[in-house]
């Protein structure tokens, strides 16, 4: 039962160790080995979510040291989520990098895969920031191999761009984190949130800087407003399966706001309390109007997508601000809709691409795809998903933040940016859809539409599949809102999580110490 | 965008801090200085910003570069991190190593292509960050810590079985940090092999006046000496490796070293001399060193405990006396080999990018 | 002391921000090794400083510096240098994907091969 919490962690690595060594065996055997390594991981997810349906927090403690002198692990609803999140989607990607051939353009494919998920699944288990920090650059290292995988001028400049950006993001992070340490004298999540709801009043402004630092590194994980432009940039001229896998990397970064900020700043914090809701916020609501602007302004499918998925980060960015646990069960429901989606968006943009040929999936060139059935309707799902339109996932995690944004002060405001913003999406995606799928007699067409390559029945099955999460999650509704409102309301019992991980005993010792 | 992710830091920082209507400095006392640290931090300074107003001439502000690490390292000695002073030297060295090679592709000056007004508008950022900094220091500094690490020197002994309380807690209490850390250097090591696959770039025979960078193909004297150095170097790493559980040593610093000791090989003696005489691959080294790692870890599973719980005992050798035997050693192994393999395939990977025009008959200049 | 060393931390950060503010690759690399020695030396002196006193366990010690802030630089030491050798060989790439191959030491046609585009 022990050794369960840490085993999402440990199968990729080991994974990401065997495809090195094993890499002679060619292609196809690293293909298969990731095939299970990442299906084991499912099934993986599935357990972490039984487990975490007890409504008990798990703490692992590495070195079987103590909390908060060790790191820990920690296993709840939260967590258990992002971990399956994860792993479905690690699969699709896997699967469709393998069905069209995307590993083998550059070398070590496999390995950077599997120790970005040894990256990810860290990032969502860990208790303590400095390995926090550490598994961040773990999951940006496999990240920067990723992005620059295959060749290409632009995904060189593009990947030049995302690995500075980040190398500043990561010296930041340092400060914070050595500022954070200096205040309160711990590097333990659930401690440090113990440590400032004690601090002496003396000590909240240094307290508060740190922290509002750390949360402009997270913001700039996540993507939030000034900090967004790496996103385009790196998601649209990566290719497409990396480019589904990174549907879960700005997810981290909210994570972690949820998690650090939650914790250390949440109601025991005393003055420090909610610190970095008004923040997040405004960021968000700023973020949903210029992403919406970049949506209508794209010139190609690939960079339509990216900003998609920046309008999706701000509407969970609201969510998470607006303060309220009926807002955060909103947001962690939307999170689940807008990584699946955005993910399938990016499968099906590469599909269209390379269906359209030579046109490839710029908007200035009118050609009639191959197989435009199959697309066209996979387009139209996902157009009708991504905008919030009902009856499938978007609209009601839409509904249900709006709902909870009428109660908070700025309810109004709320309401009048994000709904600008989905009318903005909506045109933008109707006006994509006619461009791609639709021929008008007047404009000139491409003379050869046979530079196009109707795409195979596995990619657009896995695509299917992802897509298909959208109206299941409509299905379920009630059983997908009871967890996430069980997770907010468990989120928000910030002493509960810290007796859990500081109380919590090693193996053979009787009660720790503190 | 850094100039916006900077912006966005500072006044985030700033509002957040000035919200809260809190003192900006405690009260703790600060120590004196001596006339030694002073004349060192002079020339830390110097050196910074000489590194700025040269920076347009890479190879001298890459020295420069060079002072800075070497005082940072000096300074981290006094202040009683002399594991941190053997690192820091170490990886500065490395580092020396990887900008000269990259520098050896690159034009040796930087255009100047900024307007007046962006220059001062970046160094008006540039000087409220430092001020910052400088601010948020001293706002720790002046205020007293009742840290965690009470617990760490109090149980190095006898939870970890070592006196070097920063290496026992690098492999021992947070070695799952060390282990992440590892990992990110084969990763580094592995995208940097990936990226090199394809590149094929000219090195100039001659420096931007036209003078040639060398007349003889290799250095004699630094053949011969390399040659001499080599065991010892080894041998040095291996010191270090063994002693660092309880003086100041570890995994990584000799693993640095190890890989020092290599590097200057094909350094002296040529990428093609070389290869015919080290067939190791380095994947190989950076994977048997994270199985080490990890095998270490998974030991303590199958007895029941936790990922990378440690044992420790102690042996007695004839002739030698007591000595301690510990999990952690095999930790610190597979770190030192990890390190050595990633380095190593960094260095010797870039040093490969021009060899195949030597092979087409072109520059001798190739092997570097 | 304590003067010294803030002082030289935010040196080190200013140069090294003013350097990463170049639109050139090559200062932007060599400011982010500046403010990574400036992060280096910060977190190391977030546990407070003392002279004389390495943590390591003696009879004759009287007390001790922090050994964990010393831990994290050495991790984050590593990683930096990781970094480094990345962006490097990153920045080398870029170099090479634009087709400058005639370098030839005079009077060289710098176009933006080296703008990051940041």
């Amino acid at each position: 039962m022990i050794h369960w919490v840490f085993l999402p962690v440990l199968l990729p690595l080991i994974g990401g160790l065997l495809q090195l060594v094993l890499r002679h065996k060619g292609l196809s055997f690293q293909r298969t080995l990731g095939l299970c390594l990442t299906s084991a991981l499912v099934i993986l997810g599935i357990k972490m979510l039984l487990l975490a349906q007890t409504g008990e927090t798990f703490v692992y403690h590495l070195g079987n040291w103590p909390a908060p002198f060790g790191i820990v692990l920690v296993l709840d609803r939260l967590s258990a989520m992002m971990l399956m999140l994860t792993s479905l989607i690690a699969c699709a990607a896997l699967a469709y990098a393998s069905a069209r051939r995307v590993d083998e353009k550059g070398s070590h494919f496999h390995v950077l895969f599997q120790l970005q998920l040894f990256g990810l699944n860290g990032a969502f288990l860990t208790g303590d920031i400095f390995n926090l920090f550490v598994f961040f650059e773990v999951l940006l290292l496999a990240s920067y191999g990723l992005v620059l995988h295959g060749s290409g001028k632009k995904r060189t400049r593009a990947g030049l761009h995302y690995v500075i950006v980040n190398l500043l993001g990561s010296t930041l992070y340092l400060f914070a984190v050595g500022a954070l340490y200096g205040a309160v004298g711990t590097l333990n999540i659930a401690d440090m949130a113990y440590k400032v709801s004690v601090a002496p009043a003396e000590r909240s402004g240094l307290i508060a800087a740190a922290g509002l630092l750390l949360l402009v590194v997270f913001c700039l994980k996540a993507a939030m407003f000034p900090l967004y432009l790496w996103l385009p940039r790196a998601y649209a001229n990566t290719s497409a399966p990396v480019a589904a896998l990174f549907a879960i990397m700005t997810k981290v970064g909210l994570y972690a706001i949820i998690r650090v900020h939650g914790t250390v700043f949440g109601d025991q914090a005393g003055n420090l309390a909610s610190l970095h809701m008004p923040w997040i916020l405004a960021g968000g609501l700023i973020t949903i109007l210029l992403a919406a602007m970049g949506v209508m302004a794209a010139r190609g499918l690939s960079e339509q997508v990216a900003y998609l998925v920046l309008t999706s980060v701000a509407t969970i960015l609201i969510a998470v601000g607006l303060n309220r646990p009926d807002a955060l069960a909103a947001g962690l429901f939307y999170l689940l809709h807008s990584t699946f989606l955005a993910a399938a968006f990016f499968l099906l943009a590469d599909m269209i691409k390379d269906a359209r040929g030579n046109a490839a999936d710029s908007f200035e060139t009118i050609v009639q795809p191959q197989c435009s059935k199959w697309l066209g309707l996979g387009f139209f799902f996902a157009a009708v998903a991504m905008a919030g339109l009902p009856p499938l996932s978007g609209f009601l995690g839409k509904l249900m933040i709006l709902d909870s944004a009428l109660k908070h002060s700025w309810g109004w405001t709320v309401l009048g940016i994000v709904l600008t913003a989905s009318l903005l999406v909506l045109a933008a995606m109707v006006r994509s859809g006619s461009f791609l799928f639709y021929r008008p007699t007047q404009l000139p067409v491409e003379e050869n539409p046979q530079t196009g390559k109707s795409p195979k029945i596995a990619p657009l099955l896995i695509m299917g599949s992802l897509l298909a999460v959208s109206p299941l999650l409509v299905l379920f509704a009630g059983k997908a809102t009871t967890y996430t409102s069980k997770t907010a309301t468990q989120l928000q019992q910030v002493s509960e999580y810290i007796e859990d991980v500081l109380e919590s005993q090693v193996k053979g010792g009787t009660e720790s110490q503190k | 965008m850094l100039f916006w992710t900077l912006t966005a830091a500072v006044l985030v920082t700033v509002t957040g801090f000035l919200s809260l209507d809190a003192p900006l400095f405690g009260d703790r006392a600060i120590m004196e200085f001596d006339p030694v640290a002073l004349f060192a931090f002079a020339g830390l300074m110097l050196a910074s910003i000489l590194t700025v107003v040269l920076h347009r001439k890479r190879m001298i502000s890459m020295i420069l570069l060079g002072v800075v690490g070497l005082l940072i390292s000096l300074g981290f000695a006094k202040l009683s991190a002399p594991d941190l002073a053997l690192t820091q030297l170490s990886v500065e060295i490395v580092t020396v190593v990887l900008i000269m090679l990259a520098l050896f592709f690159l034009p040796q000056y930087t255009p100047l292509t900024s307007s007046r007004w962006k220059q001062t508008r970046d160094a008006i950022v540039a000087a409220v960050i430092g001020l910052g900094v400088t601010l948020l220091t001293l706002a720790v500094l002046t205020r007293d810590l009742s840290p965690i690490s009470d617990y760490f020197l109090k149980n190095s002994v006898s939870g970890g079985g070592g006196t070097n309380v920063v290496n026992v807690i690098l492999v021992d209490f947070r070695g799952f940090d060390t282990l992440g850390e590892i990992v990110a250097l084969s990763l580094a090591g592995l995208g940097v092999f990936s990226m090199l696959q394809r590149m094929s770039l000219h090195a100039s025979l001659n420096d931007h006046a036209g003078r040639p960078w060398n007349v003889d193909e290799r250095s004699l004297i630094l053949q011969s000496v390399a040659r001499l150095l080599f065991p010892l170097m080894l041998l040095f790493a291996a010191f270090v490796f063994l002693r660092g559980h309880n003086l100041p040593g570890g995994g990584f610093i000799a693993g640095l070293i190890a890989s020092l000791a290599i590097v200057l090989q094909y350094l002296a003696n040529g990428i093609t001399w070389m290869s015919s005489r080290i067939r190791t691959n380095m994947h190989l080294v950076i994977a048997i060193g994270l199985a080490f790692a990890i095998g270490t870890g998974m030991v303590s599973i199958f007895l029941g405990y936790p990922f990378m719980t440690s044992a420790f005992t102690y042996l007695k050798w004839p002739g030698v006396g007591k000595f301690e035997v510990a999990s952690a050693m095999m930790f610190d192994l597979g770190v030192f080999l990890a390190v050595v393999g990633a380095t190593v395939m960094i260095l010797v990977e870039l040093g490969k990018i021009n060899v195949h025009k030597v092979a087409t008959g072109d520059s001798k200049k190739g092997e570097s | 002391m304590e003067i010294l060393v803030s002082i030289s931390i935010g040196v080190m950060a200013a140069c090294g921000i003013y350097l990463i503010l170049r639109a050139h690759t090559f200062p932007v690399v060599v400011g982010l090794t500046l403010l990574s020695y400036a992060v280096n030396v910060f977190l190391f002196s977030m546990g407070r400083l003392k002279v004389g006193a390495p943590a390591v366990i003696s009879p004759e010690a009287v007390t001790y510096a922090d050994p964990l802030p010393q831990a994290l630089v050495l991790t984050a030491i590593v990683i930096a240098f990781a970094m480094t050798a990345f962006v490097i060989v990153l920045a080398l790439k870029a170099r090479d994907e634009l087709g400058n191959d005639h370098v030839d030491g005079k009077g060289e046609q710098l176009t933006d091969t080296e703008e990051a585009g940041l």
